[in-house]
Order: structure tokens, then C-alpha cells, then sequence
């Protein structure tokens, strides 16, 4: 290795030999593939806080969120690769998210319920996410263990069951059981869920 | 498909569909932010190695540079600092600091300066010296003193002379110890420890003591002698030398060049001259170097 090598960071998009490999891993929520597009849009992120005069330390907040919606959009499906850089989407998507950011200051002392993300779809799903996400978490923590570990490894940190059975993280020894115990747990969240939606009437 | 997937499609209601709907964004909602902080993490954990990697590789370098900076200049060092060529042979090993310059009576006096001075005859010609025309000018050059002679204004007050004298034996000051032919660690230990230490006058009392209990002796003398020479006592020193001189021809040189300064102190500066003349004569002698630019500052 040579030693200017060793003394730089090392470039996470080396392994993709083209857009395609690249999408199809940011696809699969490769860590290498997101880093790869984050550290190509980095620069933008700090322009365009520039250009909009935002806080100087949002730069990190303004790659997440543009991230969020970027990896949520892949994931749905609409987003699809036609043979631009993945990381050139994703500069679009800052660009509308440091708009927002904008807007969100401007109206502070208002109503921001009003005015905020009412034109862009994608920041009002990403943001209707968000809020799912939280009571999510809520819901969780008030269903306690055994449930919260079975669905957190699965549906959140994304572990084959196999693996999970294989390194004991939970106290079900076969996947068969482990999939019932989950699929129990996710019975109950939902009753949790739609409880709450009654009694806040949603 | 799971059971409760399985359950959502036949059995349930609208409402419980809906919330399975949000429960299944939420999820996917929690799996993308802990995605993006688990890349967050590692881009982080990146970013420190890299800056790790650097600072060592800095620090790496810098003492790298600081070897060669020593290896440099301790080499550099090394040549001025060598005692006058008669010391020693260039195969024994470094003197220490203390160490007088001294001969080996056995070898032959060397005529040639330290090394870094060393330049070939045919290509350096060398101007008639003024005041000793036959001595060629690069015989002159030796280092400076060790040590400096003693403080002058301390022990004999403040006057101008003093001071005068002080700056001019500090050129010439070419006394250190241990003394020639004279090894005295076994027999007086503590004194011997007090001499390197340059404790002149712990060193005194101790030869007084000794001297009370024991017949006096060549030994005795000499070391009381070179102690008061350290301590600016030229007058007293010359009374010591006095009993041993002319009596061991090993250290007749060193206790000859001794006696000039002791001299010099005593303010008998003519016997000094006299005595450095004799000296700077002796192509033989191994003071003779110290000897010429004695007499060339003190004319």
C-alpha cells in the first residue's frame, strides 16, 4: 500500500465499476454504496447551505434528510436508475430539501403546520415517515421484551433470521419459532397501533 | 409470507389495515435512520483512523528528522570538543569532559590539530606565524577550554584587574582533571569524588585533614596544589608546586603549564612569561600549543 494511500480516506465508490452496481447496492442499503453517494453530494450539501444562508453545522442535517427520502424513493420503487449518477438524484433531492429548510426559518414565528413541505411530496412523506417512525418507537418500548428485540433485528436492523437464531440474540432456538414469536409481536403492534389511531380519531 | 400479513389480507378491518400500514412505514422509516447512523458511524471511525494515520505519521517523521538532527550535530560536536591532540590516540575510546589533557609518555607526542582543522599542506599555505615565525599558524589551533578559570571577582573583589584577568585565563584555562600520572579513586576515594565534581574546597578540607594525619607527601602536594589553582589561590599553589618539582618526569609537563597560570594568579606575570616561553620552545612539550597562545594574548 502506498503511502499516500494509507494517509487518506478510503474512497467507499472503488468497488462499484459503474451507476448500475452502484444502484442495485444502494438498493440492498449497502453502508460502502450510501457513503459512496453522500461523500459524492458532501460538497453540494455545503454549497447549497451557503447559497441559503442556513446554519453552517446543517450540512450533516440537510445530507440525512435528502438521504432519507433518496434511500425511501429507491426502496418504493420510484426511483430508477436511467443511467445518470445516483449521487446527481440525490443532489436534486437536497436542493428541494434546502428549499424547505429555508422556508421552515422564514415562517418560525408562524404556523409552520401552514406553510412548510406543502408543495413537495416526497419532504411531506418523508416527513409523514418520520412521525410513523417515532410512535413506532413509542409503540415498542411499550410492548417490552421479548417483542422489541424480535422486531428491531428484523424489520429495523435488518438481520436474516438465521443469523439471529445462530448468534442467540434472542431466546428462540429455530427460525420457525422465532417467526412466530414475531409475527405475534407484530399482531400486537398493530393492535397497539390502531388504538391509538382510535382514540387520537385518525 | 408471515402469519400477521397473512391475517391482514384475510381477516382484518379497514382500520387495523391502515394501522399496519403506518406500523410498516414506521418500520421502514427506523430501518432507514439506523442505516444512515450506522453509516454515519463508520464514516466517522473513517475519518478518525485517517487522522490517527497522519498524526503518527507526522510524529513518525519528525523523529526522524530529529535522529538525524542529533546524529548531525553530535557528530559535528564531537571534533571541536576533543581535548588538544597529544590527549589521545585516535583509537582509544572518547575522553570524558574531566579529563586533563594529557600525553602518554610511552607514545609520541602527535603533531597533527583535530580532525575538522586537518587541511593538506600543499594546498593551504600557511602564514608565518608573528610571534614564533617558525611555528607554522595551524599548530596553534586548539580548541578552547574545557572549563574556565576560576572567579576571580568572587575571591579576590571586584576590581577591573580581576575581572581583566578572569576574561584572559578563561581563553587559556587549559586545566582539568583527573591530573597526570596520578590516579588517586582507590586511595582517596571521596576526594577523587569531589575533584570531578569540581568541588574544589570540599576536596581542600579533606587534603588539610589528610594531610594532619599523614606524613606529606608528592601526592598531597600536587592535589592541594591544583586545588587552590582551581580556587585562585596562585600564591599559595606555587608553594606546593614548589616541593615537587623537577621529582617525576611523567608529570613534569603538566605540573610546568600548572605552575605558569599559578603564576599568572600570583601576579608574577613576567616568571609566567618566561615559564611559557620555555614551554612554547619545547616542540616536544605537550603544552606547548596552550603555551604559544598563552603568550600570544598575553603580549
Amino acid at each position: 500500500m502506498r503511502i499516500t494511500e494509507w494517509l487518506t480516506p478510503s474512497n467507499p465508490c472503488r468497488q462499484f465499476e459503474n451507476n448500475e452496481q452502484l444502484f442495485q447496492a444502494l438498493k440492498s442499503l449497502n453502508n460502502s454504496a450510501i457513503r459512496c453517494v453522500q461523500n459524492k453530494a458532501r460538497p453540494s450539501a455545503k454549497q447549497l447551505v451557503e447559497q441559503y444562508k442556513l446554519d453552517p453545522e446543517s450540512v450533516d442535517e440537510l445530507l440525512n434528510q435528502s438521504s432519507l427520502i433518496f434511500l425511501r424513493k429507491i426502496e418504493d420503487g420510484s426511483y430508477q436508475i436511467q443511467g445518470h449518477a445516483p449521487s446527481s438524484y440525490l443532489v436534486e433531492i437536497m436542493k428541494r430539501v434546502a428549499l424547505s429548510m429555508t422556508r421552515k426559518r422564514q415562517t418560525n414565528y408562524e404556523s409552520i403546520e401552514d406553510h412548510h413541505d406543502l408543495h413537495d411530496p416526497d419532504i411531506e412523506a418523508s416527513n409523514r415517515q418520520r412521525e410513523s417512525a417515532e410512535l413506532v418507537r413509542q409503540f415498542l418500548g411499550q410492548m417490552g421484551e421479548p417483542c422489541t428485540s424480535v422486531i428491531r433485528l428484523h424489520h429495523i436492523e435488518g438481520y436474516p433470521d438465521e443469523e439471529v437464531v445462530r448468534q442467540g440474540w434472542t431466546r428462540y432456538t429455530t427460525t420457525d419459532s422465532l417467526k412466530i414469536k414475531r409475527s405475534d409481536c407484530m399482531k400486537k403492534l398493530i393492535q397497539i397501533a390502531r388504538q391509538w389511531r382510535n382514540t387520537n380519531n385518525i | 409470507m408471515e402469519k400477521y400479513e397473512q391475517y391482514l389480507s384475510d381477516n382484518a378491518e379497514d382500520d387495523e389495515r391502515l394501522a399496519a400500514a403506518q406500523v410498516l412505514e414506521g418500520l421502514a422509516g427506523l430501518r432507514l435512520e439506523s442505516k444512515l447512523h450506522e453509516v454515519a458511524v463508520e464514516e466517522a471511525a473513517q475519518h478518525r483512523r485517517t487522522i490517527w494515520r497522519r498524526l503518527l505519521f507526522t510524529l513518525a517523521a519528525l523523529a526522524f528528522l530529529a535522529a538525524v538532527a542529533y546524529w548531525f550535530f553530535s557528530k559535528n560536536e564531537a571534533t571541536p570538543s576533543m581535548p588538544p591532540s597529544e590527549k589521545q590516540a585516535p583509537s582509544a575510546p572518547a575522553p570524558r569532559k574531566e579529563q586533563a589533557p594529557e600525553q602518554d609518555k610511552l607514545e609520541k607526542p602527535r603533531e597533527k590539530p583535530p580532525i575538522a582543522q586537518i587541511k593538506p599542506k600543499e594546498e593551504v599555505p600557511v602564514p608565518p606565524d608573528p610571534i614564533f615565525p617558525t611555528f607554522a599558524l595551524q599548530d596553534e589551533l586548539i580548541p578552547e577550554p574545557l572549563n574556565s578559570a576560576p572567579d576571580l571577582v568572587a575571591t579576590r573583589g571586584q576590581g577591573e584587574a580581576n575581572a581583566a584577568l578572569k576574561v584572559l585565563l578563561d581563553q587559556f584555562w587549559y586545566v582539568t582533571y583527573p591530573l597526570q600520572g596520578l590516579d588517586i579513586s582507590v586511595a582517596f576515594p571521596s576526594v577523587d569524588e569531589n575533584l570531578k565534581k569540581r568541588d574544589f574546597t570540599a576536596a581542600y578540607l579533606e587534603l588539610e585533614q589528610l594531610s594532619s594525619t599523614q606524613a606529606a607527601n608528592d601526592t598531597l602536594h600536587y592535589l592541594r596544589a591544583y586545588c587552590l589553582l582551581e580556587t585562585g589561590e596562585g600564591q599559595e599553589a606555587l608553594l606546593h608546586f614548589a616541593q615537587i618539582q623537577n621529582r617525576q618526569l611523567a608529570r613534569e609537563p603538566q605540573l610546568q603549564w600548572y605552575r605558569g597560570l599559578a603564576l599568572l594568579l600570583a601576579d608574577k606575570r613576567p616568571k609566567a612569561l618566561a615559564l611559557f616561553n620555555v614551554i612554547a620552545a619545547n616542540a616536544g612539550h605537550p603544552y606547548r600549543r596552550q603555551a604559544r597562545k598563552a603568550l600570544k594574548l598575553l603580549q
